[in-house]
């Protein structure tokens, strides 16, 4: 079946989060040739992305958003030569600037920083286990390296590559390793 | 084959049930038994009104012993503003016991017409053929009217058609449904049917807006997801797709996909869902 046509609007949430919406403009019907020319007898829903049918549109998919994402700030046409981030590791730090949307650093090493959280906890419930065995043995040394390790994995959040990471690519490579 | 008298007692009666103006014109050859072929040698009708529940010969009868009609066109018209008349039409032969060969309810302002062939038609007020007058049903033939949005919505209806502009109105049709592939950095609507717009809201979460509303909160949604690898983790592949708590508005919904231990992680690779209940 051919794909609706869209028209893409980039949406400013409460909270400077950016929600991207995919404004349908023609939906097709079965019977609609998958590429080139149609024709009427080939559309199911057809409407122009107009302003007010926008706001409408933008209306009634909030009524489902988080309370902290509403009111919606401010809305705009994507260009269609504009072009999203293509990696989606701090989606969540998309920001618009009015013009494009990029990643913020400040969100992104946020993002980061609650991934090493994340990605340390069982490690460290790995270490809890390991540490108990060393200390049944008495095996001092076991458990002295077992100690640096977990004091490394609690202190990960606060190393200060994540704030002079300048790009996200380069915060992507700060993990738990 | 038209219907054929071959005797000087032989004709065609009609049967009226009430006094509904009837007004009826038969057309007939007539044909010379002696000779061989058969020729036609004359042609009249019988034309006359009928206002009461009565038997009226619509007919008449040949003259002459070697004489043979071959009745039709016939046409029969209930000329009454508001009052139906059942017609029993019936051959009498040489005489004898009448027989009903045809019987047939005209509503006001309905016609019969029978052809020079014996096809017999009924015509509405508005001149549209009448195609039978018993009702459609798992064993005969006739007349079917068409489901209203109400009748699909109740289901129960055995006896109306389902149309393509309405089947979707029936509590067993998917309502919505559509497909949202993410790859390159956004979400993209592949495929739908009532929808007007999907909403890349955040990391493993989607918004998906309805064309024509459910008629309240009420409603199904079955999500789905393609993963977005075949070497699953635990920990970083959405392995699970919910709709997000207090999301599900008539128009709108949210789903989550989220992976088993500690919450989202990578974007699935699809999104679908399809939802059921009453629009």
């Amino acid at each position: 079946m051919r794909k609706p046509e869209v028209q893409r609007i980039i949406i400013t949430a409460a909270d400077d989060s950016t929600l991207v919406m995919d404004f349908v403009t023609i939906e097709f019907l079965p019977s609609a040739p998958a590429k080139g020319r149609f024709t009427r007898e080939h559309i199911r829903l057809t409407r122009m992305a107009t302003a007010e049918n926008v706001e409408s549109e933008i209306d009634r998919m909030s009524q489902s958003l988080d309370p902290e994402l509403r009111p919606i700030k401010g809305w705009r046409f994507m260009d269609s030569k504009e072009r999203l981030p293509k990696d989606r590791t701090f989606r969540n730090a998309w920001r618009d600037s009015g013009k494009a949307v990029t990643v913020n650093m400040s969100a992104a090493r946020e993002i980061q920083r609650k991934h090493i959280r994340r990605h340390r906890t069982p490690r460290l419930a790995e270490l809890d286990v390991a540490y108990q065995r060393a200390d049944e043995q008495g095996d001092q040394k076991a458990k002295a390296r077992i100690a640096k390790e977990k004091q490394r994995l609690r202190d990960l959040p606060a190393d200060p590559r994540i704030e002079k990471a300048k790009t996200p690519e380069a915060l992507k490579r700060i993990g738990i390793d | 084959m038209s219907t054929i008298l071959s005797s000087t007692t032989d004709k065609l009666e009609l049967v009226t049930s009430s006094a509904a103006d009837i007004d009826y014109l038969t057309c007939y050859t007539i044909a010379d038994k002696t000779s061989s072929p058969m020729v036609v040698k004359d042609a009249d009708n019988k034309s006359g009104a009928i206002a009461s529940a009565t038997t009226t010969d619509v007919s008449g009868s040949p003259a002459a012993a070697n004489d043979r009609w071959s009745l039709g066109p016939m046409r029969f018209r209930n000329k009454h503003a508001s009052t139906q008349n059942d017609l029993t039409l019936r051959h009498v032969k040489a005489g004898g016991t009448a027989r009903e060969i045809l019987k047939v309810t005209l509503y006001a302002g309905w016609e019969l017409w029978i052809n020079k062939d014996g096809v017999a038609f009924v015509y509405d007020q508005s001149g549209a053929v009448v195609m039978g007058q018993v009702l459609a049903s798992d064993t005969v033939a006739g007349l079917i009217e068409i489901a209203s949005q109400a009748e699909l919505e109740a289901g129960t209806d055995v006896a109306r058609a389902v149309t393509p502009g309405r089947q979707h109105f029936h509590p067993s049709a998917c309502k919505a449904h559509g497909i949202v592939t993410v790859s390159g950095g956004t979400p993209t609507l592949q495929t739908s049917y009532n929808i007007t717009s999907i909403t890349d809201t955040a990391t493993c979460r989607l918004t998906v807006t309805i064309a024509t509303d459910f008629s309240g909160t009420n409603y199904a949604i079955i999500p789905g997801m393609e993963a977005s690898t075949t070497t699953y983790s635990a920990t970083t592949t959405s392995l699970i797709t919910v709709v997000r708590n207090a999301t599900r508005a008539a128009g709108s919904f949210v789903l989550d996909a989220l992976e088993i231990d500690i919450g989202q992680a990578t974007d699935p690779a699809a999104w679908t869902f399809a939802c059921f209940g009453d629009l």
